[in-house]
């Protein structure tokens, strides 16, 4: 069967081979969906590809002219030169039924228009239906479904260098201990200086904290005598949340606010004790769950505010509250004194400081007499081991780090929407080391980093030594890690204030403790870190190549979001 | 003209499944058609060498190594020997290789390429383009597939996706549907009664399958109505979520697990209901809707892969991957059904005229008729086609071609053709090749369903 081929003056030329299709159709996928999607050649039924494609259009060989029964015919060959189509026989692949019998020499659209008018029906993306074309006819709507680099985002420079000062941040609390220990090892640095440094510091970085609390306060209480509704929305939240913890709420109070909420709305009476039930069962889940409940918010705002006003002032001041101190703590054992034990009068602030200083003399004396047996804990081990194995924790520290990106971001996006989308949080207030306690790796990475500190101090010789090394790591690791994200929530003038201030505190201490040579090289590694790999990922974001399409497994939607998470 | 054919695939009988029954009908049917058929598959436990299925259907069962989910070691060279042995002894023509996954199938291509054979693939399944799995797969499927004949895919998307993950060109693929045995699939003689609306659900429970929706959906229709009761079939990892789900809203009297189901029982379960329930998140074909159809269930299903090419949209409900919308969409069907508005005895008829898998052996035979036209090309030019899959993965590529090709020519002189001897073949059936549409499998004197006991080798 011989093929009129008229495609020999086409551009079709005998190099084309399966790369250059391969290049073609997994990266020019645009051209051909525009060319597609424009309406005059979708009606035609021909593939108009305006650039690379052509060759498409060659091989678009459906009907041989010459065998009237043989309807149709496939050539499987813009890999094969035309020469070879005209000497050799094509593959036919037959089609059953009538087909048009009359021969047209394809050129191009007309004839194909031509051809495709005279079938009645156009082409269905169906299986179940018998059509009148051959099973690899390739219709003009072939990959209409291809979606490609669906969530790009081209990325801007320096809001990339911004994101980037998270991790330089880290980098340099870990250069400052480092240098910090070695200080302290070779008897540079009198360890008292740096234990009571850091303690001033840190101190001044808590009072701050205390101060953003205060306002958080202020706001949030503004912003629910603003919203009666949504402030109860939040307090049957934290009404579960108090659920949650039976042990620490008395049981008097919790009664009696269901009772009254009982009474006010018999149609929330279901939810609330089903809540109430599995409560006793999974009591975090099911906190979880009523939070996100719409029709719980829903059914709670219509009943009158008095009736909730305990609740709301315990449930919302005292855990949240009892979280963000607890949380630079990092110990939960404070949790109890700070939470008043009867509802109404709210912790004040002299109390949360008072069971603040507690936990940290706690530690304090925890430390202190703790400090001569790690003292000796591994000082049985060889230097060698130790550098390793310190170096190994820092660097599981460095790469466990949460540096929170994402999250951050959602909940500056709630915290900028205002008050008004505060009490959503209502797991906690934004931007305190709320998911920090959920997630393991946070706490692997200042589990790591203590470990690491732990191990170095079985190098120094003085208990002394050891104390103030030991009490550095907690505020620099433990607490400090708090406070900068929170800054970085709150002010992107201080945070980018705060990470110069320590790019260059650590490139001091290298210059001190070590030498300037190292001191540069630090210096270089965070621009090219910064800058150069910012530029980097700008440059390869062009190679960014995503494919979607029908055949991806759908994302199933949840409409409770306990399923999203 | 009649063709030898051998279809190589590492899942076949005695595992259970589509591409395993896929192999079986399409090759009882070819034979039915007077060509000879050969099934190439690795051994399955104790069975191993030369089987005989119904039909004189030659299965070889190669002892080789199996790593993972009955998928053959992928070793690239190892299989050649004895496919070529068996591609001489049997005087094979055609090598269609099943199954992107399978080991098996692409070293076959790629021998037979070699031993210049002509080749064809079957896919049936859709992979992504993003996880590591799938982009080694893709990889090597390019290499595979960028020297065999034709591709057949069992739905339109499955063709898009194909040609994108091996880069072909779209008009040397194929999409032939896979079918079902109707005879297999009737209605029940008494439907159920509508006064309790049954939903039967019958798949793998892997999350893929669309598990959380079933978890998260079913509590929330047995709220809505009444009288809904749901039959849930299958097993798999996701059955404990299920379970859960039924203790957590205390279902247990409305919702009924039965574990795992054989593929012969499915119809027995099907027709215990008016509804089904399909909640897969990605889908190919999705044969088991069509059987469900063709036993006359109302089909409720997500919107996803090729499952809006399968059923027409008087059968079925779709719906998106959404469980607010899987939700309405079932509560549609339990009103339609309840109503009478629609009438799912009337699908089987339908479904008879619309699959069958003499229709599919038809097509399929179609294709065989078009690659057999072809010039079997040259070692260069497959070399060209190998080199051109990636700036290193094509240097390897033909690397591989080309020691696969030293191997035949070692193997030739080792081992030669006119040693080996020639199997003597099964009577061949009379051609049976009508032009006109196919029969239906009903009708079909000749049917077969299922798999039949095996003899043993009798030469």
């Amino acid at each position: 069967m011989a093929l009129t081929l008229s495609s020999t003056d086409s551009p079709v030329s005998s190099g084309f081979d399966r790369s250059q299709r391969l290049s073609i159709s997994s990266s020019k996928p645009p051209p051909l969906s525009n060319g597609i999607k424009a309406p005059d050649t979708s009606r035609n039924g021909h593939l108009h590809h305006p650039k690379g494609l052509k060759q498409y259009s060659s091989t678009l060989l459906e009907i041989p002219p010459i065998q009237p029964g043989a309807p149709s015919a496939s050539s499987r060959s813009p890999s094969r030169s035309p020469k070879e189509k005209n000497e050799y026989n094509l593959p036919t692949i037959l089609t059953e039924g009538p087909s048009p019998t009359t021969a047209f020499s394809y050129s191009g659209r007309g004839t194909i228009k031509e051809a495709r008018s005279r079938r009645r029906k156009p082409w269905r993306k169906l299986m179940w239906v018998k059509q009148n074309f051959p099973d690899n006819y390739t219709d003009a709507t072939f990959l209409e479904s291809l979606q490609r680099n669906v969530n790009f985002r081209a990325y801007d420079f320096w809001p990339l260098v911004y994101d980037t000062t998270v991790i330089i941040q880290h980098l340099s609390t870990v250069v400052i201990f480092v240098c910090a220990f070695i200080a302290i090892s070779v008897g540079k640095v009198e360890p008292a200086y740096v234990a009571g440094g850091s303690t001033i510091l840190t101190i001044l970085g808590w009072l701050i904290w205390d101060d953003w609390n205060e306002e958080e306060q202020n706001l949030l209480t503004k912003a629910q005598q603003a919203i009666p509704s949504i402030s109860r929305g939040e307090s049957s939240g934290e009404e579960e949340e108090s659920v949650a913890r039976p042990k620490k709420q008395s049981p008097g109070n919790l009664g009696g606010t269901k009772e009254g909420q009982d009474s006010t709305d018999t149609r929330i009476r279901g939810t609330k004790l089903s809540t109430a039930r599995s409560a006793s069962l999974s009591p975090k889940k099911s906190s979880r769950e009523s939070g996100l409940r719409p029709s719980v918010d829903t059914a709670l705002s219509m009943t009158p505010p008095s009736n909730l006003d305990p609740i709301k002032e315990n449930g919302q001041l005292g855990p949240p509250l009892a979280r963000s101190l607890t949380a630079p703590a990092s110990s939960s054992s404070t949790n109890t004194p700070t939470r008043p034990p009867s509802p109404p009068p709210p912790p004040s602030r002299a109390n949360r400081r008072l069971s603040t200083l507690k936990s940290a003399l706690l530690i304090y004396s925890t430390l202190l007499g703790l400090s001569p047996i790690l003292k000796s804990l591994t000082r049985t081990t060889t230097s060698d081991s130790i550098w390793a194995l310190s170096s190994w924790l820092f660097l599981v520290n460095l790469l466990c780090f949460d540096y929170g990106l994402s999250e951050g971001d959602t909940e500056v996006k709630r915290g900028a929407d205002g008050g008004v989308l505060l009490p959503h949080g209502s797991l906690g207030p934004p931007g305190v080391g709320n998911s920090l306690r959920r997630k393991l790796p946070t706490s692997l990475s200042t589990t790591t980093a203590l470990a690491a500190s732990v191990v170095l101090a079985s190098r120094l010789t003085e208990t002394a030594d050891v104390f103030s090394l030991l009490l550095f790591s907690i505020q620099i690791f433990g607490l400090f890690p708090l406070f900068r994200r929170r800054l970085r929530h709150l002010s992107s003038v201080l945070h980018v204030s705060l990470t110069s201030a320590l790019i260059l505190f650590a490139g001091a201490s290298l210059h001190y403790v070590v030498n300037w040579q190292w001191s540069m090289m630090w210096f270089g590694m965070v621009l090219g870190g910064g800058g150069g790999a910012a530029w980097v990922l700008m440059g390869m974001q062009r190679y960014k190549n995503e494919i979607r399409g029908p055949w991806d497994p759908a994302r199933p939607v949840f409409s409770r979001r306990q399923w999203a998470d | 003209m009649s063709y030898n054919i051998a279809m190589v695939s590492d899942f076949f009988f005695p595992q259970p499944g589509g591409v395993e029954s896929h192999i079986y009908q399409v090759s009882s049917k070819l034979v039915d058609r007077g060509h000879k058929v050969v099934i190439i598959t690795h051994s399955y436990g104790d069975r191993t060498g030369v089987r005989y299925l119904a039909n004189g259907i030659k299965v070889y069962y190669v002892p080789f190594w199996v790593v993972y989910r009955e998928s053959a070691l992928p070793t690239v060279f190892s299989f050649f020997p004895i496919l070529r042995q068996i591609v001489l002894r049997e005087r094979i023509d055609i090598v269609h290789g099943h199954g992107s996954l399978s080991a098996f199938c692409q070293e076959g291509l790629l021998h037979a390429k070699t031993m210049g054979l002509k080749t064809c693939f079957t896919d049936h399944s859709l992979f992504g383009f993003a996880d590591a799995a799938s982009i080694l797969t893709n990889k090597l499927l390019k290499f595979t597939l960028s020297d065999v004949d034709h591709v057949i895919c069992v739905s339109h998307t499955c063709k898009e996706n194909t040609v994108l993950r091996a880069a072909l060109d779209p008009f040397t693929v194929s999409a032939i549907p896979n079918a079902l045995v109707s005879k297999d699939f009737r209605p029940a003689d008494s439907p159920p009664p509508p006064s309790t609306i049954t939903i039967v659900v019958i798949s793998r429970l892997f999350p893929n399958k669309g598990c959380d929706l079933l978890v998260a959906t079913i509590p929330r229709i047995c709220a809505q109505h009444e009288n809904v009761r749901f039959i849930i079939g299958g097993s798999g990892p996701k059955a404990i979520d299920l379970e859960q789900m039924i203790e957590k809203n205390v279902l247990q009297d409305r919702v009924e697990m039965l574990g795992p189901i054989r593929h012969e029982d499915v119809r027995n379960v099907m027709i215990r209901g008016q509804i089904y329930l399909h909640a897969s998140l990605t889908e190919a074909f999705g044969t088991v809707i069509v059987e469900a159809a063709s036993c006359g269930l109302y089909v409720v299903c997500t919107q996803v892969g090729g499952i809006p090419e399968v059923l027409p949209s008087e059968m079925t409900i779709f719906a998106k991957p959404e469980e607010d919308d899987l939700v309405t969409a079932t509560s549609r069907a339990i009103h339609a059904i309840k109503s009478g508005t629609v009438r799912p005895e009337m699908f089987h008829d339908q479904i008879r005229q619309m699959y069958s898998w003499t229709d599919v052996a038809e097509r399929t035979e179609k294709v065989y008729d078009g690659i057999m036209r072809l010039r079997s090309s040259r070692l260069i030019d497959r070399l060209k086609r190998y080199y051109g899959c990636g700036v290193w993965a094509g240097k390897l590529f033909v690397l591989c071609a080309v020691i696969d090709y030293l191997l035949m020519m070692f193997l030739e002189f080792w081992w030669p053709r006119r040693n080996i001897d020639v199997a003597r073949d099964w009577p061949r059936k009379r051609v049976i090749r009508k032009e006109s549409p196919s029969q239906t499998d009903a009708e079909d004197p000749e049917e077969r369903n299922g798999w039949v006991s095996d003899m043993q080798d009798q030469e």
